[in-house]
């Protein structure tokens, strides 16, 4: 996959676990052209952490509210996990509050990346939490 | 016989003896007879002495007597009356002997007697002398024992009346200044009726008026004490002759009658039927009554002037009493106001569904409603006189204290806090504070606390409802906004010019509905207190460096300069509110600063504050707009909102940001020559680390 915007890196897999198949796509789309990675999609918690144990993504997006099982469970899980708790986890989020992203970090989130993001620089934001 | 010869023997002998035979006629009549009675021996002799010398009321029992005492059955001793030949009474004790002859029958009846005429008239007089002096003693004790004068003045003349056996006498009181009038009088004497007797006054009905005149007082009132004898004459003054002659009066006896040494009137006595000289006894009886008769009167004058006292005192305790009745009338008449008015209060606010109270220096319930019962489950009666402290939890009553002691300083304050109900139901009450202040001083504190679960119910509901659709929108936007970027970048491929346009205009509205509903989102959060800001020290300039770092794409896309100046000095600050503040103000001060501009952002020191600021170079704010710009969508100009892609909610929640951190935030402008953003944030308290600020807010 040839990066669009000639950022040379290299190509990533990215798991996005979203209940929002639109946000999924646009997420999906914007890493795939700017950074040219590989996107990987799941729209449940469950569902996320099946697709991680099996595909070792090298990090995470995951939404924070999501029904049934909500981001922070899922990312005790995914931690909890021997198979998956190296994973780098990128929280995504419309919860913009200082307290909140200080709680998201003391669980163990890498980064936090508000909502709407622009997917135009997804890619970068990325990179910058986790020193690609 | 021996015995009738024996007269030598007899007539020697001081006592009467007279020897009768058994039929009672007399034998021997010895010499102390004969000077008793007048009578001669010879004159006597053979005569019977019920026949002529004893009293005619005492011969038949006399003659009973010497039978009984010839047949041996009569006592020795008796008593009886002679009549001497002059008429003269004379009392004789006797005492009798018979002697009998050789047959056993009385022949002689021998009677030995003594004359106690004398002893009889001298025990008549003490008799007398002690009535008088009873009766004065009487009517001294009645002088000393009754206060009523009239009383007394009746007593003394019927009493003198009945022991002196005069026929008239009266008491008559002549003041120094005043008509004479008649006191007191007892009569037994029907006096002729007078020539002129124009009434039935008993001073008029006869010439008993003479006695009243001037003249007949003014002649006895120099007097000690004086007897007018008419029979024996000649003596009289002729003014007095000449009343006592008309009135038929034979013998006069007038005392004047003195208290305190003064001239009151007269006692008179009056002999007009018989002619009876008085003793000195007498005389002296009535000079001493009339003694008497002065101390009553003084007794009665005093008692006047007593009861006049009296009388005035109790006219004065009449009055008072009077005085005390209205005033106590018109006590009781504000007390039932008062009492009715507190009912008509305790009514209304028991109907009231908040808890009413007045509450005094001492945090002690003066007052309470009945929702203090249903809330505390005590009766509301029991909680008035208590203190604050014994009813509401101990948290509570923390929580509480500043809040009183400010409002009995003298301010109103209301605060929302969370109270226990019934023991565990905690319930959102709002508390008002209304300092009752009365002569400059507060008296107390009227509270109202008002149940306020239901709106605290409503806006989390509210805020649900926010967060729910600031989600449920954010979420459309993420994709919306997210696709217009990949478009508008031409990452999927080139847009015609047209299509490029519009693409930027859908972004463009994309981020602002965006930064809307971040806007409304953190307004909502912090005006419904969901917020909770964290404060801690930070370094003033450490904010300032970090927002113009955060600002200075913007302002580069703008041509403005961001330059700073910040004192060295600590705040007491939540950092990511603080910058949120600042970054809206650079904002603000980049988008309506011309090209070119400088954007001046300063922090210095003042007395347990930093004041910030954030100088402009733009247009400047109108000066009526100056307070407004802070409320919501109060733009200075409303087309601001598209041009300058703002939400008109920026400065609402600066201001919400600063009131948090118990600030201040506030404009000034010049027009024309740009505007300074000022506010202030508390110092951070070294020993507490706590803002160095005042009491809570009102």
């Amino acid at each position: 996959v040839k990066p669009l915007l000639g950022i040379s890196m290299t190509p990533k897999q990215i798991l996005m676990i979203d209940d929002e198949t639109d946000i999924q796509t646009v997420a999906r789309i914007g890493l795939s052209l700017v950074g040219g990675w590989q996107v990987l999609t799941a729209s449940s918690g469950a569902e996320g952490i099946l697709q991680a144990k099996g595909h070792r993504p090298d990090a995470i997006l995951l939404d924070v509210m999501m029904p049934d099982m909500d981001g922070f469970a899922t990312l005790s899980a995914l931690k909890a996990d021997a198979e998956t708790q190296s994973i780098p986890i990128i929280f995504l989020t419309a919860k913009a509050k200082a307290a909140d992203r200080q709680k998201m970090y003391a669980i163990g989130a890498q980064g936090v990346i508000n909502k709407p993001f622009d997917p135009t620089t997804l890619t970068s934001q990325i990179a910058g939490f986790l020193g690609w | 016989m021996a015995i009738l010869e024996t007269a030598t023997i007899l007539d020697t002998a001081g006592t009467l003896i007279v020897v009768f035979d058994r039929q009672g006629k007399i034998q021997r009549f010895n010499r102390a007879c004969e000077t008793l009675t007048g009578y001669d021996e010879a004159e006597v002799k053979g005569q019977c002495a019920w026949d002529f010398l004893l009293a005619p009321a005492e011969s038949s029992a006399m003659q009973v007597v010497f039978d009984r005492l010839v047949n041996g059955q009569a006592n020795a001793y008796s008593q009886n009356t002679w009549l001497g030949k002059d008429g003269e009474k004379h009392t004789i004790a006797w005492s009798s002997t018979v002697l009998t002859n050789s047959q056993g029958t009385v022949d002689f009846v021998i009677a030995s007697g003594l004359d106690f005429t004398e002893q009889r008239k001298n025990q008549r007089q003490l008799e007398k002398q002690y009535r008088q002096s009873h009766l004065l003693s009487e009517i001294t004790r009645e002088v000393n024992r009754s206060l009523a004068l009239e009383a007394v003045l009746h007593t003394t003349v019927s009493e003198v009346q009945a022991l002196l056996g005069c026929d008239r006498v009266f008491i008559i009181q002549a003041p120094a200044n005043g008509a004479i009038t008649l006191a007191a009088e007892a009569t037994t004497y029907l006096e002729p009726p007078a020539e002129l007797s124009p009434s039935s006054d008993r001073a008029n009905r006869s010439n008993f008026h003479l006695f009243l005149q001037a003249a007949y007082v003014d002649h006895y009132r120099p007097q000690s004490i004086s007897v007018i004898d008419m029979v024996a004459g000649p003596g009289a003054a002729p003014v007095i002759a000449d009343i006592l002659t008309s009135s038929a009066v034979k013998l006069e006896l007038v005392v004047p009658i003195l208290t305190q040494n003064q001239f009151w009137g007269l006692l008179v006595a009056h002999q007009c039927t018989q002619y009876r000289q008085w003793s000195p006894l007498e005389i002296d009886l009535m000079q001493q009554l009339a003694g008497q008769i002065g101390v009553a009167i003084h007794h009665a004058e005093l008692l006047e002037h007593l009861e006049e006292l009296v009388n005035e005192r109790t006219a004065e305790l009449t009055a008072a009493n009077q005085q005390l009745r209205q005033e106590m009338s018109e006590r009781w008449q504000t007390e039932s106001a008062l009492r009715r008015s507190e009912k008509q209060l305790r009514l209304v606010t028991n109907a009231l569904p908040a808890l009413v109270a007045y509450i005094d220096t001492y945090h002690r319930y003066r007052f309470n409603n009945y929702a203090y019962e249903s809330w505390y489950g005590i009766p509301y009666q029991q909680i008035t006189g208590r203190q604050v402290s014994d009813i509401v939890e101990p948290k509570v009553y923390q929580k509480m204290v500043p809040y009183l002691e400010q409002a009995l300083n003298g301010q109103k304050v209301t605060y929302e806090t969370e109270m226990v109900q019934n023991g565990d139901r905690r319930v959102w009450v709002s508390v008002s504070y209304m300092p009752d202040i009365q002569d400059d001083r507060v008296q107390g504190i009227f509270s109202m606390i008002s149940d306020i679960s239901d709106r605290k119910a409503i806006e989390r509901l509210k805020d649900e409802f926010v967060s729910i659709v600031s989600h449920e929108l954010r979420t459309p936007l993420t994709s919306v906004h997210g696709s217009l970027k990949l478009l508008a970048t031409g990452q999927i491929g080139e847009l015609g010019s047209q299509g490029k346009e519009l693409v930027d205009i859908a972004l463009d509205n994309t981020e602002r509905l965006t930064r809307l509903i971040n806007d409304v989102l953190d307004l909502e959060r912090m005006t419904s207190d969901q917020v909770s800001i964290d404060p801690a020290p930070c370094l003033a300039s450490d904010l300032i460096n970090q927002a113009i770092k955060a600002m200075q794409s913007m302002a580069h896309d703008h041509s403005i300069t961001l330059a700073a100046e910040a004192a060295p000095v600590m705040v007491w600050a939540d950092s990511d509110y603080i910058m949120q503040a600042l970054i809206n103000l650079l904002s603000n001060a980049i988008k309506f600063s011309p090209k070119g501009a400088t954007v001046l952002v300063k922090a210095r020191s003042a007395i347990n504050k930093v004041e910030f600021s954030v100088k402009d170079g733009g247009r400047g704010i109108p000066s009526d707009k100056l307070e407004t710009i802070f409320e919501r969508f109060q733009q200075v100009d409303t087309s601001d909102a598209r041009e300058r892609g703002g939400t008109g909610l920026g400065l609402a929640i600066c201001r919400e940001i600063i009131q948090q951190h118990q600030g201040r935030i506030w404009a000034k402008s010049l027009h024309g020559h740009g505007s300074t953003f000022y506010f202030t944030l508390p110092k951070p308290d070294v020993d507490k680390t706590m803002p160095a600020s005042d009491a809570p807010t009102a």
